[in-house]
């Protein structure tokens, strides 16, 4: 074969007509594409209600689990903190952990502005 | 001409009239079922292919700048769906190899109809490798216009030009019957 075939048989392809109802297909996904969808609000009140769940829950281990009660105590060392001079290690500490969770909302929010974006 | 009809319901659609989207369907349905079949060589999953490349189409419309013809746009982004859709989908199904070996190795005109060996080399281009792939499928699409290929592609004309080259080679390597070592020949002819 030689060059000009292969121009020859890939310009000839015959096209294939489309279904008379494709025009009407299309339309009708983007029409309900089109629809404006309500916002889904962040569940708050299951959010908190299992927050809540989970520290009735894991009050018990407080007591018990070395690394939770660590975590106690670390809450504790910040409630006293507030309320009195700290220390400057304890400090840092309490800065990361904030930083942290400043992080995480971060990501929350831009994980919801994305889904927003996409609709 | 087109291209300024479709600015214009670009622009009406963006002012939310919606309905003047179905313009831009009407013209282009033809030509995007077609792309997307030369892509997966199935009538029914090229219409479902080009219904997703509409919808996306109208997803980004607010995105479009004018910078290229509105073709070249659209092209582009129902070629990155395609890319996608044959990715998942898993196809194409049959290799460059079976293909081949369908239309008789390289001693076709000996086994098969022309029309018949004709339709597997369409068919092998829908197997050639990705890049390769979308430079023959565009550059045939768009009547041999390279500027447009690349266009569509993303990449410099140099790149398209040497990925068209490569991917005709291959096709020419596959199926061409100069390459059959005459003895060869003689012998099956016997």
């Amino acid at each position: 074969m030689k060059l000009d075939d292969l121009d020859r048989i890939l310009l000839s392809e015959k096209p294939i007509a489309p279904s008379p109802s494709f025009g009407a297909d299309v339309m009708s996904r983007i029409q309900t594409e089109a629809v404006p969808r309500p916002q889904l609000p962040f569940p708050w009140i299951p959010f908190a209600l299992s927050l809540l769940l989970l520290l009735i829950l894991g009050a018990p281990f407080l007591r018990t689990d070395p690394t939770l009660r660590a975590t106690y105590h670390l809450f504790y060392e910040l409630s006293e903190w507030v309320v009195s001079p700290a220390d400057p290690a304890l400090r840092s500490a309490i800065v990361s952990a904030f930083a942290s969770l400043l992080g995480t909302l971060i990501l929350l929010w831009l994980s919801l502005r994305l889904t927003d974006a996409k609709r | 001409m087109d291209n300024d009809l479709d600015l214009a319901d670009v622009r009406r659609v963006l002012e939310g009239e919606v309905s003047a989207f179905e313009n831009i369907v009407r013209r282009w349905q033809s030509a995007l079922v077609n792309l997307a079949f030369r892509f997966c060589r199935d009538p029914q999953i090229a219409e479902e292919l080009a219904q997703d490349a509409f919808l996306q189409i109208y997803r980004q419309l607010p995105k479009f700048r004018g910078e290229a013809a509105f073709s070249t746009w659209i092209f582009a982004i129902s070629l990155n769906l395609f890319r996608s859709a044959m990715r998942r989908r898993k196809l194409p199904m049959e290799s460059i190899d079976t293909l081949t070996e369908l239309a008789g190795g390289q001693i076709p005109h000996l086994q098969v109809e022309q029309q018949e060996r004709e339709d597997l080399i369409r068919r092998a281009v829908a197997a050639l490798p990705r890049r390769y792939r979308d430079a023959v499928v565009i550059y045939y699409f768009r009547e041999m216009n390279l500027a447009e290929t690349a266009a569509i592609l993303g990449v410099p004309e140099g790149t398209a030009k040497a990925w068209l080259h490569r991917g005709r080679e291959l096709l020419r390597r596959k199926f061409d019957p100069g390459a059959v070592v005459p003895a060869m020949a003689k012998e099956v002819c016997l």
